[in-house]
């Protein structure tokens, strides 16, 4: 390990000239021994936030862990917080019967309300009621008729007599629209308890087979006379909207046969 | 060397022996240490592009080089396999090394193997850059090059590995044992997460949930051991004393251990996974504060008495400085595994925030003073200015604050107003916007501080250092203060 041997480790420093020894340039000659490990006992507080976090830990375990089963899912109840501002819940899906409603609703108020107005009750003399009209609880089919064609001339409703114009509808509503519409009116205002049982839905289908069948230009009460009666087509429940079992299939197919024949 | 002690002696030839280790490993590690520095830069700057797309996103124009998309997962895979991996790469070889007094005969293998892993994080970089990406956390490079870089990583691990084989020390170290671990951990876990995902699929949300488990054991079983063994190990040898309590040691390193495998999957807490998933890996974080408690302690108690090298060494400050953040990282990850806290940061911007703190001012801090450690050690002169130093310390140290506080807040914001499911979308992402311009101007920070890094460096592979027996500290050594105790 001659000082002058360029290869001796001695010369491991910058440039390979310098010895590292002699002209401690070199970092390593200069640095603290190769660390070790000491024995002072392990602090109190060590200890201390480590059981804390123990704790923590384990109920967190224990809380959220949900069984450790395979088929458990729900993390945490209340996942689904509620929207910040107002702090409520967020809605429910409404159901099908209440959504055709509020859609009937909607229609009823933009085309209907500016003579039978908002509340159902027509005005005095002028243009008659809706709420409590035989011509309203009453079938389906009149009902349709008149929505479609229209009517004019002498009319009771309520027991009191008008004597105005209806224009036609059949071009401005689809057979949707006009279903919720006449949905809207047979289950509003009190209507409800005086249709027949399960018709005060109407649907789409009933509508178009009116349509179909009825178009009758300048349409008077004369005119109604025999369709005091339930359009054909399954009757649905008013809040699923799905059809009413076997029997009220069946009156629908009833129906038909004379509906068929016009 | 003249009539030498047998103490002299002995110191004597500690020193030949460490010079000749640094001197076997010159080439290696800095090959390691400067393609690392070249893939941070990189990476940062992809980051800063990234950055600026979430506020500015016409700024850059339509080119779909240019989105956020694919910046952002290039520039985290270029930081975490470019400069995380490379640069744990290098200091891990030197502290093996060191510790186990191995002078290494041969190191061209290991250099073909570095430049092997480069060529796999090129590929990778670019295939996620061109839209080949495959759009899983940290796995975003293309499909096939996992192989060419778990390939690279067995030769330079296997190097580690059997450097420790052939100690000539008996006593094993605590570093010893965080590094040795980070080399079996890491395979285990990549090889797992690809063969799985990419090669076995099965349904999407078992991969979406391997996903998750692999970028949480990365952070965990690669990222955390390797920074550790590094504080264990400098932090001990600049005080000059031994690490203070075996026991806390000895019972953080396998808690961690033990916890490590388990921690990931708490980053889908709500979702449809079973529930057990979400909630062992959340409780796995929570109890991981155990072994960070024990961690900081103990270095605590080392440095006990001995605070004021924080002031004048660049190596204690950068290490101490990580060793805080970990704290944080730890913390951080503790607290969004807790649901009622959790749930305002999961999918947010807060998420990276808690990556960055892990990797740059945890991570790469700690490797930042391993590399002010090391460099002198390897090129046989100092660092040119201390002035320098300081300059990317501050830097370092605001823009990694900055950059935290912004995400998390721009997480929590951006966390509230999603959950607000009765109003617009895209509003949770406007009310984040002043937050994600201040990310921006922390990149800018970091990206300036190691620009300033980088030049030093450059110097220091030139052998432009400066020429002299004393070490290079940021502040001038109060020796006065230091020989008080010894007079008292």
């Amino acid at each position: 390990m001659s000082p002058s041997d360029s290869n001796s480790p001695v010369h491991s420093d910058y440039d390979e000239k310098v010895n590292i020894l002699t002209e401690h340039v070199s970092a390593a000659s200069r640095e603290k021994p190769d660390p070790t490990e000491g024995n002072e006992p392990p602090p109190l507080i060590a200890i201390m936030i480590a059981g804390f976090a123990l704790i923590v830990g384990a109920g967190y375990l224990g809380g959220t862990n949900g069984g450790l089963s395979n088929d458990s899912f729900t993390f945490v109840e209340g996942y689904d917080v509620p929207p910040v501002p107002g702090g409520g819940v967020i809605e429910e899906q409404k159901p099908p019967g209440e959504i055709w409603l509020a859609e009937g609703k909607k229609q009823y108020s933009a085309i209907c309300a500016a003579c039978h107005q908002g509340n159902g009750q027509g005005q005095t003399g002028v243009y008659p009621p809706l709420a409590n009209s035989e011509w309203v609880t009453g079938g389906t089919e009149q009902l349709a008729m008149i929505i479609l064609n229209g009517i004019q001339g002498p009319i009771t409703v309520d027991g009191q007599s008008y004597n105005s114009l209806m224009t036609p509808w059949k071009d401005a509503l689809n057979d949707k629209q006009m279903a919720q519409v006449m949905s809207y009116i047979r289950m509003s205002w009190g209507n409800a308890e005086q249709v027949a049982e399960n018709s005060g839905m109407v649907t789409a289908e009933m509508v178009a087979h009116a349509r179909a069948t009825h178009d009758i230009p300048g349409m008077k009460v004369s005119h109604l006379e025999g369709f005091d009666k339930d359009l054909p087509g399954a009757k649905v429940d008013p809040i699923t909207m799905e059809p009413i079992g076997g029997g009220a299939a069946e009156g629908g197919a009833t129906d038909e046969e004379p509906a068929g024949e016009e | 060397m003249a009539n030498p002690t047998n103490n002299q002696t002995a110191a004597t030839d500690d020193a030949l022996q460490r010079a000749a280790i640094d001197r076997s490993l010159r080439v290696p590690v800095i090959f390691f240490f400067t393609s690392g520095l070249a893939w941070l830069f990189v990476s940062l700057v992809l980051g800063l592009l990234a950055s600026i797309q979430l506020h500015s996103p016409d700024l850059l124009g339509a080119c779909p080089l240019m989105s956020y998309g694919r910046l952002q997962p290039a520039h985290m895979n270029a930081f975490i396999y470019g400069w995380a991996f490379q640069v744990g790469f290098g200091a891990a070889l030197w502290m093996m090394a060191r510790l186990c007094r191995i002078t290494l005969p041969r190191v061209a293998s290991l250099v073909v193997a570095g430049h092997l892993w480069n060529l796999g994080v090129t590929i990778g970089v670019a295939g996620v850059l061109l839209g080949e990406g495959t759009s899983i956390q940290f796995l975003d490079f293309p499909k096939g090059v996992w192989i060419l870089m778990l390939a690279a990583y067995c030769v330079i691990a296997g190097y580690i590995v059997m450097m420790f084989k052939a100690r000539r020390e008996e006593h094993v170290y605590i570093s010893q044992w965080y590094l040795l671990a980070a080399c079996f951990w890491f395979p285990w876990s990549y090889f797992t997460a690809n063969l799985l995902i990419h090669h076995f699929p099965s349904a999407a949300v078992i991969n979406a949930a391997i996903g998750s488990w692999y970028a949480g054991t990365l952070m965990i079983l690669w990222i955390v051991p390797i920074a550790l063994g590094t504080t264990y190990y400098l932090i001990p040898k600049l005080v000059g004393r031994p690490v203070a309590s075996y026991q806390l040691a000895f019972a953080s390193f396998w808690s961690l251990a033990m916890l490590g495998g388990w921690v990931g999957l708490q980053h889908y807490m709500g979702g449809p996974l079973p529930a057990w998933m979400p909630s062992v890996s959340g409780a796995a974080m929570i109890f991981l504060v155990v072994p960070m408690v024990f961690i900081g302690l103990n270095h605590h108690n080392t440095m006990k008495g001995h605070h004021d090298i924080i002031h004048y060494s660049p190596t204690a400050r950068f290490v101490c400085f990580g060793a805080f953040a970990f704290n944080a990282f730890i913390l951080l990850g503790a607290a969004f595994s807790l649901f009622r806290f959790g749930k305002y940061f999961q999918f947010t911007h807060g998420e990276l925030g808690y990556y960055m703190t892990g990797l740059y001012g945890f991570f790469s801090m700690v490797m930042f003073g391993a590399i002010y450690y090391i460099m002198p050690r390897l090129m046989g002169c100092e660092w040119r200015s201390g002035k320098w130093i300081r300059f990317h310390f501050w830097f370092s140290a605001y823009g990694t604050g900055a950059m935290l506080i912004a995400l998390i807040m721009a997480g929590l914001f951006q966390g509230r107003q999603a959950m607000a499911f009765d109003q617009e979308f895209a509003l949770s992402v406007e009310v984040s916007y002043g937050f994600l311009v201040g990310r921006s101007l922390a990149w800018c920070f970091i990206i300036l501080s190691n620009l300033m890094f980088l030049f030093h460096v450059l110097l220091m592979i030139c052998r432009l250092g400066r020429r002299s027996g004393e070490a290079t500290y940021i502040h001038p050594r109060d020796r006065e203060h230091e020989m008080k105790p010894a007079q008292a």
